[in-house]
């Protein structure tokens, strides 16, 4: 899989050189007017020291250096309580000036009139040079009839494959196999003693393995319609013969009913999992906990996919930003929001979070060919991958499609009941 | 020859139910002490070999400190307004003729009996559209409201059963009504008030599922929440969230016991009286 | 308040009917500021949300009338009736734990004199703390990695970790044994102070008349302590069967449902899903249960009985 890695990244490096070229501006046109408080929701902790939240803290440094009449208050909280936090407080006055979001629930905050159009808030410049800059394929997910209203962060393959190297070659391969049919005897395979083939969370609303799994048949398995999965046809009883077989060949256990993100990633440090599904940014902080193995042997692949499909990327739930539609700081919220994503804001998530940079532009700079950034190039060539596809604008039923979707995964890892059964019922209780 | 054997089953019985109490606690202790890389330890630890305060200084240094200020400011005033408004109330329910006295008994004994949260979900959709949502004043106000039927009720009953003729008497010595409620009732009914107060700090102490759900800035949040919180982003870190569960179990307990006398006295007076 | 009273009788009848008047109206204003805050916070909302369980609200967002519809929709749920049932089981099966051991305990205290109150404080201690805490530190304790309490005591015994939480059969018992060592000792003072009621010469007597402790036991104490046992069951079941704190740190619901109660599904329902409409019918039908265990409790009871909410 790492055959189309030259290629893309040649093209990226063109497309970055074009970028560099024209003029560097900086953004401090208007620094001496902006002044009061913008208060930020996000996730991150200002008292944190993960790398993500190092990276946000020197970003607000420089920006209160830049503008000192400006103060930046981060509020952090529980990641997936953003959205409704942001809606209640937005009904009520008192919303944050920006907002950190997942794409999922873009549209349900959209419908709530609480985002502001960025196209009347961002500078010409940052419209001109920035938002062509990013990856196009999360760009357009913000834009509601004609408005833009959020901005994607940290381009990212969202749930990616983690794996060991140094198991994965106990059975003489590089990588996984990226079909389900041979990815299942390997899965089986790898399991040995206490380590599972493959560990998936089956109990985070904030992921859905089976809808991972299912977009091994490309975008189509959305309706264009409605935005639903149909999950009584034979595509999503594919999917779930896939789990089935995973836990009936020992692959997938029923200890994994109840799994958060966290489980995995802390079993995964133990020495558990020969594959997990994991969340891609996590990958540093993977590499740094792990305990049972040599953190130099994880490594990261796409999700195998049905049939002759490319391999499957399924990119998000993913971050963005946007800004209250109830802020009356909106100039200094829309300043701060372009401080995220200067060149050099992105050479930062980069180097020190590890993460894609938002502005493809940088991705000629030097330390991109250097070893550290090898995984960042991963990444990239996952984005940019045949099989690579987003959720789509609309989901309907975002609140209940992840924790209906992995009650079901659930109940094929750790029942025997009929797949089609389960499917059916879990259709039946999102009402679909 | 039984006696003894009485005897002894008894002492092992009562050894065997503390140590299932007191291991829990002592387990979270000593994990809160641990250096991480000998939390998972195998076998564990039971008494640390190098105990550190670094899980503890990790909670400082995330400002988990105002939580707790937060946490205790919260349950005081919850107290203090659930007791000034429910000593009142049941003074007056025990003394005065007033119309419909049985449904305003019954009010407040049928708040006490219906636990807050099944009416959580209306109280934060009402607070959302009165703007009573997420401010200061509102986790004291619905932690006093808890508490309030509890503190009708007991001191009520207290009330009742001081006698009359002491507040006529102190009347009669030239004392004020206020003045005989001050020196010669409400002395009379410490124990009530301070089992209410004690009672109605562990509820606010306590509180979880009010407090997610009806504040969401951290300059408002309470521990509970905070620890919570802890969980997420970072993967587990148990060193620390045991940290938590210490710190967050010294002030409850230490309440209790300080109180025990008027708490354990408070519900089984209650319960055998009532 | 009348100027014209002249006549000696008059007048004293006017000033009771005044005074009790002045009485009448300082009880109401006493009570007042205490009763509006409970009728504003405890009560208001019951209504509040029966008006919204009639709505489509969905996050924050309402899009009208419609009727029954949240109801028979969730009246028509298999799903929900199966939450109802895991609640009952919760409620029931906690009490069949909870009330034999407070029992024993209560019965071992009366008989350890000092040690016994000594006993009963150390044993109140899981009850003094928070709920989310308790089940932070159960979730450490069983957590089935190697070094964990839990599967070290059982590696003593041979034994590989096992997934209390996580397996379906397993989790419901364990949250049942976790939410009774929390609440059990609290039902232990009750009985505690009822076997202090009953009079120590029915045992004397009995003891005369040759009756051995089991009989004694079924004959005297049993009976004797059947109302404080009540109380002690009234109490508990409300507590039970409204627990969801303890839920939410141990298990979110899961294995596979497995530990979906009602007032877990009422949680998720309306503050995870956001599916308020719906989120308020099962809050309606959890508050008219709970009237209905409590109206049932008085009754057995005879007078109304309070409950402390924690």
């Amino acid at each position: 899989m790492m055959k189309k890695t030259n290629r893309s990244r040649r093209t990226l490096l063109k497309l970055a050189g074009a970028a560099l070229a024209l003029p560097l501006l900086g953004g401090s046109a208007m620094a001496q007017d902006l002044s009061g408080t913008v208060r930020i929701w996000t996730f991150l902790s200002p008292e944190g020291s993960s790398p993500r939240e190092v990276v946000l803290n020197d970003i607000i440094e420089q920006f209160e250096g830049e503008h000192p009449d400006v103060d930046v208050v981060v509020e952090s909280q529980p990641f997936q309580e953003l959205e409704t936090k942001f809606v209640a407080a937005s009904a009520q006055g008192r919303a944050p000036d920006i907002i950190w979001m997942r794409d999922t629930f873009l549209s349900l905050v959209s419908d709530r009139g609480a985002l502001a159009n960025l196209d009347e808030l961002l500078s010409e410049e940052f419209k001109q040079e920035a938002i062509p800059d990013m990856f196009q394929v999360f760009v357009e997910k913000s834009v509601f009839d004609g408005k833009r209203e959020s901005l994607p962060l940290w381009p990212s393959p969202a749930q990616s494959i983690f794996y060991r190297k140094d198991v994965l070659e106990e059975v003489g391969l590089e990588a996984p196999p990226l079909t389900w049919e041979e990815f299942i005897p390997v899965a089986a395979q790898l399991t040995e003693g206490d380590r599972l083939g493959l560990g998936m969370p089956t109990n985070d609303n904030s992921v859905s393995g089976f809808i991972n799994i299912m977009s091994g048949f490309g975008p189509e398995i959305f309706d264009p319609e409605t935005g639903q999965l149909d999950l009584t046809g034979d595509q999503a009883l594919q999917a779930a013969n896939v789990v089935r077989q995973l836990s009936e060949q020992g692959a997938l256990s029923p200890t994994l009913l109840n799994a958060m993100g966290d489980d995995i990633q802390d079993q995964f440090a133990a020495g558990r999992f020969a594959m997990a599904q994991a969340f891609s940014p996590r990958f540093q902080q993977f590499k740094s906990i792990a305990a049972a193995y040599d953190p130099e042997q994880l490594a990261v692949s796409a999700w195998p996919a049905f049939g002759d499909r490319p391999p499957a990327v399924l990119l998000g739930p993913y971050w963005t930003v946007g800004i209250s539609s109830k802020s009356e700081n909106q100039p200094a919220a829309a300043a701060f929001l372009e401080a995220l994503y200067t060149p050099e804001a992105s050479m930062q998530w980069a180097q020190t979070a590890g993460l894609v940079p938002d502005r493809q532009s940088v991705l000629s700079d030097p330390y991109f060919s250097t070893p550290e950034a090898e995984t960042i190039m991963t990444f990239v060539d996952l984005l940019s991958a045949p099989g690579a596809m987003v959720f789509p604008q609309r989901l309907p039923d975002i609140t209940k499609v992840f924790p209906v979707l992995n009650t079901a995964l659930q109940e094929l890892i750790g029942t025997d009941e009929d797949p089609a059964a389960i499917l059916a019922r879990a259709e039946s209780t999102l009402g679909w | 020859m039984m006696k003894l054997l009485g005897r002894l089953a008894l002492a092992s019985g009562g050894l065997l139910a503390a140590v299932l109490v007191l291991g829990p606690l002592a387990w979270a202790l000593s994990t809160s002490l641990k250096p991480t890389n000998l939390i998972f330890a195998v076998p564990p630890e039971l008494i640390p070999s190098a105990p550190s305060l670094d899980h503890y200084l990790r909670l400082i240094a995330e400002g988990v400190q105002w939580s707790f200020i937060n946490s205790g400011s919260y349950a005081v005033s919850a107290v203090l307004i659930a007791l000034l408004l429910g000593s009142i109330a049941g003074y007056a329910l025990a003394r005065f003729d007033m119309p419909a006295k049985p449904l305003v008994m019954l009010i407040f004994v049928g708040t006490m009996a219906v636990p807050s949260f099944a009416v959580l979900l209306p109280t934060q959709l009402m607070f959302v559209n009165l703007g009573l949502f997420n401010t200061w004043i509102t986790l004291p106000l619905l932690y006093a409201a808890h508490v309030v039927p509890f503190a009708v009720w007991i001191t009520r009953a207290h009330f009742a059963s001081i006698p009359r003729e002491l507040e006529q008497a102190a009347l009669i010595d030239g004392y004020s009504r206020w003045e005989a409620v001050w020196k010669v009732v409400l002395p009379g009914a410490k124990p009530a008030l301070l089992a209410a107060a004690a009672f109605g700090f562990l509820h606010s102490w306590n509180d979880y599922i009010t407090a997610t759900t009806m504040v969401d800035t951290p300059g408002l949040r309470t521990l509970p929440v905070a620890l919570i919180f802890f969980q997420g982003f970072h993967g587990r870190d148990w060193g620390a969230l045991m940290a938590g569960v210490v710190i967050a179990t010294i002030p409850p307990v230490v309440m209790f016991l300080l109180f025990r006398r008027y708490l354990i006295g408070g519900f089984s007076d209650g319960s055998v009286k009532g | 308040m009348t100027q014209a009273a002249s006549a000696a009788p008059m007048e004293r009848s006017h000033s009771i009917a005044s005074a009790a008047r002045a009485t009448r109206r300082a009880g109401t204003a006493l009570v007042a500021p205490a009763l509006l805050l409970v009728i504003a916070i405890n009560v208001l909302p019951a209504f509040y949300g029966f008006y919204l369980s009639l709505r489509k609200l969905f996050f924050f967002s309402d899009e009208g009338f419609v009727g029954l519809d949240n109801y028979t929709s969730l009246l028509t749920d298999p799903l929900a009736w199966d939450a109802i049932w895991r609640s009952l089981l919760f409620t029931f099966g906690s009490l069949a734990l909870a009330v034999p051991l407070a029992l024993l305990a209560a019965l071992g205290i009366r008989r350890m004199g000092k040690f016994g109150s000594l006993l009963l404080t150390v044993l109140l201690v899981p009850w003094a703390m928070s709920p989310i805490v308790v089940a932070l530190l159960w979730k450490w304790i069983l957590l089935p990695s190697p070094g964990g309490l839990a599967a070290s005591i059982l590696s003593v015994l041979n034994l590989p970790p096992a997934d209390f939480l996580t397996n379906p059969t397993m989790a419901m018992p364990t949250l049942i044994v976790v939410g009774v060592w929390r609440t059990f000792a609290f039902a232990a003072i009750i009985l505690t102070a009822g076997l202090g009621q009953i009079p120590q010469d029915l045992y004397r007597a009995a003891a005369v008349d040759g009756l051995g402790a089991i009989e004694r036991f079924r004959k005297i104490t049993l009976p004797l302590l059947a109302p404080s046992l009540l109380i002690v069951v009234s109490m508990l079941t409300i507590s039970y069967f409204n627990e969801v704190q303890t839920i939410i740190g141990l298990t979110g619901g899961g294995p596979i449902r497995h530990t979906t109660t009602l007032g877990f599904l009422l949680y998720h329902t309306g503050f995870v899903e956001l599916d308020q409409g719906r989120g308020n019918a099962i809050a309606v039908v959890m508050f008219l249960i709970n009237m209905l265990l409590i109206a049932g409790y008085i009754r057995l009871l005879g007078a109304p009985k309070g409950r402390p909410a924690s």
